[in-house]
């Protein structure tokens, strides 16, 4: 698993793994991140993710010897999202003993989204990183539109488990979220039978580019004022990257592309890489 | 007049006073629009967001554009502004702008020096005419026209756009030469 988190294509490889081996109906899986130097958020929630997934089907090694990142992982809640099981080999009682720093001032460690509260909880720590750092309270209110938008899609409409996890990087004054659920995609909430690329790549421009909800009701602005948000005039700059259905997409201000075309598994991930600076 | 505040007026829903969630923020438009249905014509209601923390596009949805359309569509002379808008940690006015921005819907806030400031989807023509008829008062299509140089005629289809968004009342009122005029009004 060589740096196999650092980016969203890396991420979408590891994922084409696991769900191959779910499919084969192995019986065990070792996961070697002995070698893992460098983690993004979207790559802390999709190793969550899919670790939880393989343990319902198989028994899960997870092998961090010689990881130079189990502190940082540790810290991020990375373990206390684990299936206990996974962790019987490790001691992690030393990082638990530790006193840990404060770091709520640029960072929301784990989260899982499974109530309302959960998302409001999303909330209040964003608006603390912001308050915290002097960072405009309009690029605040921008955050806070796109993560509580798909926060509440994930608890409404995924029909799976949700994830998402808030960095500050200060010396680059960027904002990294990481926000992913394995559950039934964005395309398939669109009610389509289409299967090919081409064809979803519309259903998604429609999704992102027009206001559209899935709900009966007349409510719901949806993934097109989510995109609005996330290139709003107030950020410097913004690169905003979705794997669903079999593409990874370039979302950008007035449009959508493909980024890569790969293949079909369950859930949604959004990566987040906005310069608020 | 009559004061809704929308955060107490469901606090059963609203354990922290986050309007983020339409499922926790549509019953208390429900219950503020039926509490709008109920009340009787000419009635002015403002929204106090000082206990509001966090507000996103889908409560500025629910208890916004929801709202003020079903004060334009449905109730006849009812009107609605807004005060403390901006908090120390939170600034409403700039997002109910941005979720507003497009929509056709607009809205009025007092702000604390009881000067109003105009927020949503407002031309800048409407915006002029806007602060004609906050600032006097109490005005007519003439007296506006005569101020910004314009037609009669047009400032009055104007006026009567922006009373249909319910930004400014109206009052039907005799000549004494004869005849009948609109007045407009501030809504506060």
């Amino acid at each position: 698993m060589p740096n196999i988190v650092s980016s969203i294509a890396s991420i979408d490889s590891f994922n084409q793994q696991v769900y191959a081996a779910i499919d084969k109906k192995n019986k065990n899986i070792k996961i070697n991140a002995s070698n893992l130097t460098f983690i993004t958020p979207l790559g802390m929630v999709s190793l969550v993710l899919a670790i939880q997934n393989l343990n319902k089907f198989m028994d899960v090694h997870l092998d961090l010897n010689g990881c130079q990142n189990v502190s940082y992982l540790e810290r991020l809640n990375f373990f206390k999202n684990l299936p206990p099981n996974i962790l019987r080999d490790y001691h992690l009682e030393e990082f638990e003993l530790r006193n840990r720093n404060d770091t709520s001032s640029i960072l929301l460690e784990i989260l899982p989204l499974k109530t309302e509260e959960d998302v409001e909880c999303m909330t209040d720590s964003i608006f603390k990183i912001f308050t915290q750092n002097n960072l405009s309270k309009k690029i605040a209110n921008n955050i806070m539109n796109i993560t509580t938008e798909l926060g509440t899609n994930i608890l409404h409409h995924s029909e799976g488990n949700g994830y998402v996890t808030i960095q500050l990087y200060k010396t680059t004054n960027k904002i990294r979220i990481g926000i992913a659920d394995d559950g039934v995609g964005i395309i398939q909430k669109f009610k389509t039978k289409a299967n090919s690329s081409v064809a979803q790549h519309e259903i998604l421009r429609k999704a992102f580019m027009v206001n559209e909800s899935t709900r009966e009701s007349s409510g719901g602005m949806g993934l097109n004022n989510m995109r609005i948000n996330s290139f709003a005039d107030s950020f410097k700059s913004t690169r905003l990257l979705l794997k669903t259905g079999n593409n990874i997409y370039d979302i950008l201000s007035r449009d959508i592309h493909i980024f890569k075309t790969t293949s079909t598994y369950p859930g949604t991930y959004y990566d987040f890489c906005i310069e608020v600076a | 007049m009559i004061i809704i505040n929308a955060v107490s007026l469901c606090p059963e829903l609203i354990s922290n006073k986050h309007l983020i969630s339409r499922i926790k923020v549509a019953p208390i438009k429900e219950e503020i629009i039926k509490i709008i249905s109920h009340a009787d014509t000419n009635t002015v209601f403002y929204y106090d967001f000082k206990d509001v923390q966090a507000i996103n596009s889908s409560g500025v949805d629910e208890l916004v554009s929801k709202v003020i359309k079903h004060l334009c569509e449905y109730e006849k002379d009812k009107y609605l502004y807004f005060i403390n808008l901006n908090n120390q940690d939170h600034e409403h006015a700039y997002n109910i702008e941005t979720t507003l921005h497009g929509t056709k819907l607009a809205i009025v806030e007092k702000d604390a020096n009881g000067k109003a400031n105009f927020i949503g989807d407002i031309s800048d023509t409407h915006s002029k005419i806007l602060d004609q008829v906050y600032l006097l008062k109490m005005t007519t299509a003439r007296d506006i026209a005569d101020l910004l140089n314009k037609q009669p005629n047009l400032i009055s289809t104007h006026l009567n756009s922006l009373y249909k968004q319910r930004l400014v009342k109206r009052v039907e009122e005799p000549l004494i030469e004869g005849g009948r005029q609109f007045v407009y009004k501030s809504i506060f």
